[in-house]
Protein backbone atom coordinates (compact mmCIF):
# COMPACT_ATOMS: atom_id res chain seq x y z
CA UNK A 1 0.00 0.00 0.00
CA UNK A 2 1.16 3.56 -0.50
CA UNK A 3 1.15 5.65 2.17
CA UNK A 4 -1.46 7.77 1.08
CA UNK A 5 -4.12 5.35 1.73
CA UNK A 6 -3.97 6.24 5.65
CA UNK A 7 -6.44 9.15 4.66
CA UNK A 8 -9.09 6.77 4.73
CA UNK A 9 -8.00 3.78 6.76
CA UNK A 10 -9.09 3.09 10.23
CA UNK A 11 -9.67 0.49 12.12
CA UNK A 12 -12.57 -1.72 11.15
CA UNK A 13 -14.09 -2.28 14.13
CA UNK A 14 -13.45 0.60 16.37
CA UNK A 15 -13.47 3.27 13.47
CA UNK A 16 -10.15 4.68 15.44
CA UNK A 17 -7.34 5.65 14.06
CA UNK A 18 -4.28 4.08 13.46
CA UNK A 19 -0.72 4.15 13.80
CA UNK A 20 1.54 3.06 11.07
CA UNK A 21 4.94 1.00 10.81
CA UNK A 22 6.80 0.63 7.88
CA UNK A 23 9.37 -2.75 8.13
CA UNK A 24 10.33 -2.70 4.45
CA UNK A 25 9.32 -0.29 1.66
CA UNK A 26 9.89 -0.26 -1.74
CA UNK A 27 9.14 2.26 -4.89
CA UNK A 28 6.94 4.48 -2.91
CA UNK A 29 5.51 1.63 -1.75
CA UNK A 30 4.98 -0.03 1.78
CA UNK A 31 5.33 -3.40 1.35
CA UNK A 32 5.80 -4.97 5.13
CA UNK A 33 4.74 -3.38 8.43
CA UNK A 34 1.76 -3.27 10.38
CA UNK A 35 -1.29 -0.89 11.25
CA UNK A 36 -1.73 -0.93 15.41
CA UNK A 37 -5.46 0.55 17.13
CA UNK A 38 -4.39 1.73 20.04
CA UNK A 39 -8.15 1.89 21.14
CA UNK A 40 -8.57 -1.94 20.50
CA UNK A 41 -4.72 -3.25 21.17
CA UNK A 42 -4.85 -4.99 18.19
CA UNK A 43 -2.06 -5.00 15.41
CA UNK A 44 -3.27 -5.38 11.20
CA UNK A 45 -0.15 -6.55 9.45
CA UNK A 46 0.72 -5.47 5.50
CA UNK A 47 2.03 -8.36 4.42
CA UNK A 48 3.57 -8.37 0.29
CA UNK A 49 1.56 -4.28 0.02
CA UNK A 50 -1.70 -5.69 1.09
CA UNK A 51 -2.80 -4.55 4.14
CA UNK A 52 -4.66 -7.03 6.09
CA UNK A 53 -7.86 -5.42 7.41
CA UNK A 54 -9.99 -8.42 8.23
CA UNK A 55 -11.77 -8.16 12.12
CA UNK A 56 -9.75 -10.18 14.13
CA UNK A 57 -12.23 -12.81 14.73
CA UNK A 58 -11.84 -13.54 10.68
CA UNK A 59 -8.32 -12.94 10.44
CA UNK A 60 -6.99 -16.80 11.44
CA UNK A 61 -9.00 -18.64 9.53
CA UNK A 62 -8.07 -19.72 5.77
CA UNK A 63 -10.17 -17.95 3.10
CA UNK B 1 -18.06 -14.54 11.83
CA UNK B 2 -16.71 -15.08 8.48
CA UNK B 3 -19.78 -16.52 5.89
CA UNK B 4 -19.38 -19.43 3.28
CA UNK B 5 -18.68 -18.17 0.15
CA UNK B 6 -20.83 -21.32 -1.94
CA UNK B 7 -19.80 -21.02 -5.00
CA UNK B 8 -16.07 -21.42 -4.02
CA UNK B 9 -12.62 -20.94 -5.81
CA UNK B 10 -12.46 -23.85 -8.25
CA UNK B 11 -10.12 -23.73 -11.41
CA UNK B 12 -13.49 -22.88 -13.71
CA UNK B 13 -15.12 -20.57 -11.19
CA UNK B 14 -12.12 -18.43 -10.80
CA UNK B 15 -11.86 -18.30 -14.96
CA UNK B 16 -15.44 -16.76 -14.93
CA UNK B 17 -14.65 -14.09 -11.88
CA UNK B 18 -11.99 -12.82 -13.56
CA UNK B 19 -12.78 -12.67 -16.92
CA UNK B 20 -15.75 -10.12 -15.71
CA UNK B 21 -14.88 -6.62 -17.04
CA UNK B 22 -15.98 -3.13 -15.58
CA UNK B 23 -17.91 -3.17 -19.09
CA UNK B 24 -19.48 -6.05 -18.86
CA UNK B 25 -20.44 -5.75 -15.30
CA UNK B 26 -20.73 -2.17 -13.88
CA UNK B 27 -21.66 -0.29 -17.44
CA UNK B 28 -24.89 0.67 -15.41
CA UNK B 29 -22.34 2.48 -12.81
CA UNK B 30 -19.81 3.63 -15.60
CA UNK B 31 -21.94 7.02 -16.63
CA UNK B 32 -21.85 8.05 -13.09
CA UNK B 33 -18.41 8.29 -12.62
CA UNK B 34 -15.91 10.58 -13.49
CA UNK B 35 -11.90 11.23 -13.51
CA UNK B 36 -10.51 11.66 -10.40
CA UNK B 37 -13.20 9.98 -7.98
CA UNK B 38 -12.26 7.22 -5.29
CA UNK B 39 -13.80 4.27 -5.66
CA UNK B 40 -14.65 1.21 -3.40
CA UNK B 41 -14.83 -2.21 -5.23
CA UNK B 42 -16.34 -4.10 -2.23
CA UNK B 43 -16.09 -7.65 -3.10
CA UNK B 44 -13.47 -6.97 -5.79
CA UNK B 45 -12.17 -10.93 -6.42
CA UNK B 46 -9.28 -11.33 -8.16
CA UNK B 47 -9.57 -7.71 -9.50
CA UNK B 48 -10.06 -7.58 -13.26
CA UNK B 49 -13.42 -4.96 -12.95
CA UNK B 50 -11.50 -3.05 -10.06
CA UNK B 51 -8.76 -2.21 -13.18
CA UNK B 52 -11.44 -1.54 -15.52
CA UNK B 53 -12.84 1.47 -12.93
CA UNK B 54 -8.82 2.54 -12.54
CA UNK B 55 -8.91 3.35 -15.94
CA UNK B 56 -12.15 5.27 -15.91
CA UNK B 57 -11.74 7.47 -12.59
CA UNK B 58 -7.37 7.92 -13.00
CA UNK B 59 -5.84 9.77 -11.57
CA UNK B 60 -8.50 8.82 -8.89
CA UNK B 61 -8.20 5.55 -7.23
CA UNK B 62 -10.02 2.75 -7.08
CA UNK B 63 -9.64 0.48 -3.66
CA UNK B 64 -10.30 -3.22 -3.97
CA UNK B 65 -11.53 -5.11 -1.31
CA UNK B 66 -12.09 -8.58 -0.89
CA UNK B 67 -12.69 -10.87 2.07
CA UNK B 68 -9.90 -13.45 0.35
CA UNK B 69 -6.25 -11.91 0.47
CA UNK B 70 -4.85 -14.15 -1.86
CA UNK B 71 -7.62 -12.99 -4.48
CA UNK B 72 -6.41 -9.76 -3.90
CA UNK B 73 -2.43 -10.81 -4.32
CA UNK B 74 -3.87 -12.18 -7.59
CA UNK B 75 -5.66 -8.65 -8.15
CA UNK B 76 -2.40 -6.94 -7.37
CA UNK B 77 -0.23 -9.06 -10.13
CA UNK B 78 -3.00 -8.84 -12.36
CA UNK B 79 -2.57 -4.93 -11.85
CA UNK B 80 1.13 -5.15 -12.07
CA UNK B 81 1.18 -6.84 -15.39
CA UNK B 82 -1.08 -3.93 -16.81
CA UNK B 83 1.05 -1.35 -15.31
CA UNK B 84 -2.11 0.36 -13.30
CA UNK B 85 -1.00 2.65 -10.50
CA UNK B 86 -4.35 4.59 -9.62
CA UNK B 87 -4.52 0.61 -7.27
CA UNK B 88 -5.27 -0.28 -3.50
CA UNK B 89 -5.96 -3.35 -2.14
CA UNK B 90 -7.24 -4.28 1.50
CA UNK B 91 -8.35 -7.04 2.80
CA UNK B 92 -11.73 -6.20 4.77
CA UNK B 93 -15.25 -7.24 5.76
CA UNK B 94 -18.15 -5.93 3.67
CA UNK B 95 -20.05 -5.69 7.39
CA UNK B 96 -16.87 -4.07 9.38
CA UNK B 97 -15.44 -1.47 6.42
CA UNK B 98 -11.63 -0.26 7.36
CA UNK B 99 -12.49 2.95 6.22
CA UNK B 100 -13.68 6.38 7.68
CA UNK B 101 -16.90 7.85 6.98
CA UNK B 102 -17.43 9.62 3.31
CA UNK B 103 -14.42 8.23 2.09
CA UNK B 104 -15.38 7.50 -1.35
CA UNK B 105 -17.28 9.35 -3.95
CA UNK B 106 -18.60 5.91 -5.40
CA UNK B 107 -18.79 2.31 -4.43
CA UNK B 108 -19.35 -1.53 -6.33
CA UNK B 109 -20.71 -4.26 -4.91
CA UNK B 110 -20.49 -6.51 -7.84
CA UNK B 111 -22.08 -10.05 -7.04
CA UNK B 112 -20.98 -9.40 -3.12
CA UNK B 113 -24.84 -8.93 -1.13
CA UNK B 114 -26.35 -12.24 -2.75
CA UNK B 115 -23.12 -14.22 -0.95
CA UNK B 116 -23.74 -12.14 2.37
CA UNK B 117 -26.37 -13.14 4.74
CA UNK B 118 -27.37 -9.92 5.79
CA UNK B 119 -27.48 -7.56 2.32
CA UNK B 120 -28.95 -4.62 4.83
CA UNK B 121 -26.63 -4.22 7.17
CA UNK B 122 -23.55 -4.58 4.34
CA UNK B 123 -25.38 -2.02 2.80
CA UNK B 124 -25.70 0.64 5.53
CA UNK B 125 -21.57 0.08 5.71
CA UNK B 126 -20.92 0.93 2.24
CA UNK B 127 -23.51 3.89 2.72
CA UNK B 128 -21.27 4.82 5.92
CA UNK B 129 -17.78 5.25 3.65
CA UNK B 130 -19.47 7.33 0.63
CA UNK B 131 -19.59 10.70 0.98
CA UNK B 132 -22.99 13.06 0.46
CA UNK B 133 -24.19 13.14 -2.94
CA UNK B 134 -22.06 9.61 -3.68
CA UNK B 135 -23.14 6.70 -5.73
CA UNK B 136 -23.35 2.95 -5.12
CA UNK B 137 -23.65 0.47 -7.99
CA UNK B 138 -24.98 -3.22 -6.76
CA UNK B 139 -25.16 -6.15 -9.14
CA UNK B 140 -26.47 -9.89 -8.23
CA UNK B 141 -27.85 -12.27 -9.90
CA UNK B 142 -31.59 -13.25 -8.72
CA UNK B 143 -32.40 -17.21 -8.87
CA UNK B 144 -35.75 -16.49 -9.81
CA UNK B 145 -34.56 -15.91 -13.20
CA UNK B 146 -32.84 -19.03 -13.82
CA UNK B 147 -34.47 -21.23 -16.39
CA UNK B 148 -32.65 -25.02 -17.80
CA UNK B 149 -34.05 -26.15 -21.04
CA UNK B 150 -34.68 -28.79 -21.47
CA UNK B 151 -34.99 -29.75 -18.07
CA UNK B 152 -34.48 -32.70 -17.07
CA UNK B 153 -35.72 -34.22 -13.39
CA UNK B 154 -32.66 -34.47 -12.55
CA UNK B 155 -31.56 -30.95 -13.70
CA UNK B 156 -34.15 -30.23 -11.10
CA UNK B 157 -32.80 -32.23 -8.25
CA UNK B 158 -29.57 -30.27 -9.26
CA UNK B 159 -30.83 -26.84 -9.05
CA UNK B 160 -32.87 -27.20 -5.83
CA UNK B 161 -29.51 -28.72 -4.00
CA UNK B 162 -27.90 -26.32 -5.09
CA UNK B 163 -30.43 -23.38 -4.18
CA UNK B 164 -30.83 -25.40 -0.85
CA UNK B 165 -26.95 -25.48 -0.15
CA UNK B 166 -26.68 -21.77 -0.85
CA UNK B 167 -29.89 -21.21 1.90
CA UNK B 168 -28.16 -23.16 4.16
CA UNK B 169 -24.63 -22.00 3.77
CA UNK B 170 -26.69 -18.09 4.87
CA UNK B 171 -26.34 -17.06 1.10
CA UNK B 172 -29.13 -14.41 -0.17
CA UNK B 173 -30.49 -15.56 -4.10
CA UNK B 174 -33.12 -14.05 -4.32
CA UNK B 175 -32.70 -10.68 -2.82
CA UNK B 176 -31.52 -9.54 -5.97
CA UNK B 177 -34.97 -8.08 -7.26
CA UNK B 178 -35.51 -6.42 -3.86
CA UNK B 179 -32.06 -3.99 -4.22
CA UNK B 180 -33.74 -1.14 -5.12
CA UNK B 181 -35.72 -1.18 -2.14
CA UNK B 182 -33.24 -2.22 0.11
CA UNK B 183 -31.12 0.92 -1.18
CA UNK B 184 -33.73 3.26 0.02
CA UNK B 185 -34.34 1.25 3.18
CA UNK B 186 -30.50 1.41 3.93
CA UNK B 187 -30.53 5.26 3.60
CA UNK B 188 -29.81 6.16 0.08
CA UNK B 189 -32.13 9.06 -1.04
CA UNK B 190 -32.99 7.98 -4.33
CA UNK B 191 -32.55 4.20 -6.42
CA UNK B 192 -32.77 3.08 -10.19
CA UNK B 193 -33.10 -0.39 -10.90
CA UNK B 194 -32.13 -2.55 -14.10
CA UNK B 195 -31.95 -5.85 -15.25
CA UNK B 196 -29.96 -7.64 -18.21
CA UNK B 197 -30.49 -11.36 -19.15
CA UNK B 198 -27.75 -14.07 -19.10
CA UNK B 199 -27.79 -16.64 -21.75
CA UNK B 200 -25.97 -19.63 -23.13
CA UNK B 201 -27.12 -20.88 -26.19
CA UNK B 202 -24.49 -22.20 -28.24
CA UNK B 203 -22.38 -25.50 -28.05
CA UNK B 204 -19.46 -23.63 -26.59
CA UNK B 205 -21.11 -21.63 -24.44
CA UNK B 206 -23.05 -24.45 -23.26
CA UNK B 207 -20.22 -26.70 -22.40
CA UNK B 208 -18.18 -23.76 -20.46
CA UNK B 209 -21.60 -23.17 -18.37
CA UNK B 210 -21.95 -26.70 -17.60
CA UNK B 211 -18.65 -27.02 -16.50
CA UNK B 212 -18.99 -24.08 -14.27
CA UNK B 213 -22.29 -25.46 -12.98
CA UNK B 214 -20.57 -28.84 -12.43
CA UNK B 215 -16.96 -27.03 -10.63
CA UNK B 216 -19.63 -25.33 -8.24
CA UNK B 217 -21.47 -28.88 -7.42
CA UNK B 218 -18.41 -30.07 -6.65
CA UNK B 219 -17.36 -27.46 -4.25
CA UNK B 220 -17.11 -28.81 -0.46
CA UNK B 221 -19.72 -26.29 0.26
CA UNK B 222 -22.04 -27.81 -1.66
CA UNK B 223 -21.36 -31.71 -2.37
CA UNK B 224 -19.94 -32.01 1.33
CA UNK B 225 -23.03 -30.55 2.60
CA UNK B 226 -25.45 -32.36 0.77
CA UNK B 227 -23.56 -36.18 2.13
CA UNK B 228 -24.26 -34.94 5.36
CA UNK B 229 -27.41 -33.33 5.13
CA UNK B 230 -28.52 -36.82 3.59
CA UNK B 231 -30.15 -34.40 0.51
CA UNK B 232 -28.28 -37.14 -1.76
CA UNK B 233 -25.42 -39.44 -1.96
CA UNK B 234 -22.63 -39.50 -3.74
CA UNK B 235 -23.85 -41.95 -6.55
CA UNK B 236 -27.15 -39.50 -6.94
CA UNK B 237 -24.77 -36.24 -6.89
CA UNK B 238 -22.27 -38.10 -9.69
CA UNK B 239 -25.24 -38.24 -11.75
CA UNK B 240 -26.50 -34.69 -11.75
CA UNK B 241 -22.88 -33.50 -12.74
CA UNK B 242 -23.45 -36.52 -15.77
CA UNK B 243 -26.55 -35.12 -16.42
CA UNK B 244 -24.99 -31.20 -16.62
CA UNK B 245 -22.44 -32.88 -19.23
CA UNK B 246 -25.38 -34.55 -21.12
CA UNK B 247 -27.03 -31.48 -21.13
CA UNK B 248 -24.40 -29.30 -22.32
CA UNK B 249 -23.99 -31.73 -25.80
CA UNK B 250 -27.66 -31.07 -26.38
CA UNK B 251 -28.03 -28.92 -29.57
CA UNK B 252 -31.41 -27.41 -27.72
CA UNK B 253 -29.85 -26.68 -24.57
CA UNK B 254 -30.65 -23.07 -23.51
CA UNK B 255 -30.12 -21.48 -20.38
CA UNK B 256 -31.04 -18.15 -18.80
CA UNK B 257 -30.61 -16.19 -15.50
CA UNK B 258 -31.05 -12.66 -14.47
CA UNK B 259 -28.84 -10.25 -13.73
CA UNK B 260 -30.83 -7.71 -11.46
CA UNK B 261 -28.47 -4.14 -10.77
CA UNK B 262 -29.59 -0.87 -8.99
CA UNK B 263 -27.77 2.65 -8.23
CA UNK B 264 -28.11 4.51 -5.71
CA UNK B 265 -27.99 8.04 -4.51
CA UNK B 266 -26.11 9.35 -0.65
CA UNK B 267 -28.38 12.36 -0.05
CA UNK B 268 -26.32 15.60 -1.27
CA UNK B 269 -25.04 17.85 2.01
Amino acid sequence: MKADLMEILVCPVCKGELQLTVDEERDGEIVSGSLFCVRCNERYPIEDTIPNMLPPDMRSQPA
Amino acid sequence: MRETYTVGYGETTQRWTGARTAANSAGFLLPHLRPDMRVLDCGCGPGSITLGLAGVVAPGVVVGVDVAPWQLARARALAKQEGVKSLAFAAGDAYRLPFSDASFDAVLAHMLLGNLRDPPAALRELRRVLRPGGVIGVRDSDWGGWVMEPSTPLLEEYRALFLRALIENGASPFHARTQRRLLLEAGFARAEAFAVAGDKGTPALTRVAAENLETRLREPAVWELALRRGWADATRLEAMAAELRAWAERPDAFLLWIFCAAVGWVEQA
